[in-house]
């Protein structure tokens, strides 16, 4: 059994920024370096490959992979999902971006991003003008209630954000 | 892993400029690989489907690129613009490299 770092009981690893995470990876290379004492070591390595297995990410870093600094307008874009989920596993979302599509300029890509699933990235779809209109419906899961976020990428380079909030009664991770 | 089905529900007639809804369904148990064995308590390895092409004529009009966060069995509703008679094909990549395909030609009505 993997065991965790006394701190990691403090302060879950999901609410630490990114620069803290590096920050202590640092300061675990410099003291393996330092030649640290044997116990202090095996305490934080199982600590170490139990974060690199759990294959977390922020929300914030997934959505600035989309955006690349673009900031989005929250119009044109809906994003339909249940106000209450029973089971996390498979909740329907609906995404529409039909009032953003003109024949000059459609709708290339939409993205769904979960902002609270340990990988918030979700699904991308990329749309054609043959497509002929830009709404998907696929199902998700969810792992606890949260905010469910739809992007838009229109051809010209500019970007629709969409929010939903989903309560849901049983999360659908698993485990 | 013999025993995974695709579904696929297209129109089988349409009018040119027609915007008809295509329907898309395959049975995959999705692993995310965040799951663990109840017995055992080790990971499950990561399964997914991660990739879906729809494609008219040889021409992509629409693509999905799955995460675990897609429930299992995948379903996707999507449009098509008719812009004349042709063979759809669709096909579904899995994590594994196994690969589904399935092919409906259109009429115009």
């Amino acid at each position: 059994m993997p065991r965790k770092a006394p701190s990691s009981r403090v302060k879950p690893l999901k609410r630490r920024t990114h620069q803290e995470i590096i920050s202590r990876r640092t300061f675990l290379v410099s003291a393996k370096k330092a030649g640290c004492l044997l116990s202090l070591l095996s305490i934080c390595a199982p600590f170490v490959t139990s974060q690199a297995k759990a294959q977390k990410r922020d929300y914030k870093i997934a959505l600035d992979e989309i955006l690349k600094g673009a900031t989005p307008t929250q119009e044109l874009l809906s994003i339909k999902m249940p106000e209450i989920a029973e089971n996390g596993n498979v909740v329907s979302v609906t995404i529409d971006a039909s009032q953003a599509q003109t024949d000059e300029k459609h709708v290339k890509s939409l993205h769904i991003l979960a902002t609270e699933n340990p990988w918030p990235d979700v699904v991308t779809f990329n749309l054609s003008k043959l497509s002929g209109k830009p709404a998907v419906t696929s199902r998700m899961r969810l792992a606890r209630s949260q905010k469910v976020v739809a992007i838009a990428k229109l051809e010209d380079g500019s970007f629709l954000l969409s929010e939903a909030f989903v309560k849901v009664t049983i999360g659908g991770c698993g485990g | 892993m013999a025993n995974i089905k695709p579904k696929i529900r297209v129109p089988k007639t349409a009018k040119v400029g027609d915007v008809i809804k295509i329907k898309t369904l395959i049975s995959h148990p999705m692993e995310s690989g965040i799951r663990k064995n109840k017995k055992t308590g080790e990971l499950i390895p990561r399964d997914i489907i991660n990739h879906f092409e729809a494609r008219f004529e040889d021409e992509a009009f629409f693509s999905a690129d799955m995460h675990p966060a897609i429930s299992a069995d995948p379903y996707f509703a999507f449009y098509f613009k008719v812009p004349g008679p042709g063979t759809f094909s669709f096909t579904w990549n899995d994590d594994k490299g196994n690969k589904w395909s399935l092919k409906q030609s259109l009429l115009i009505a």
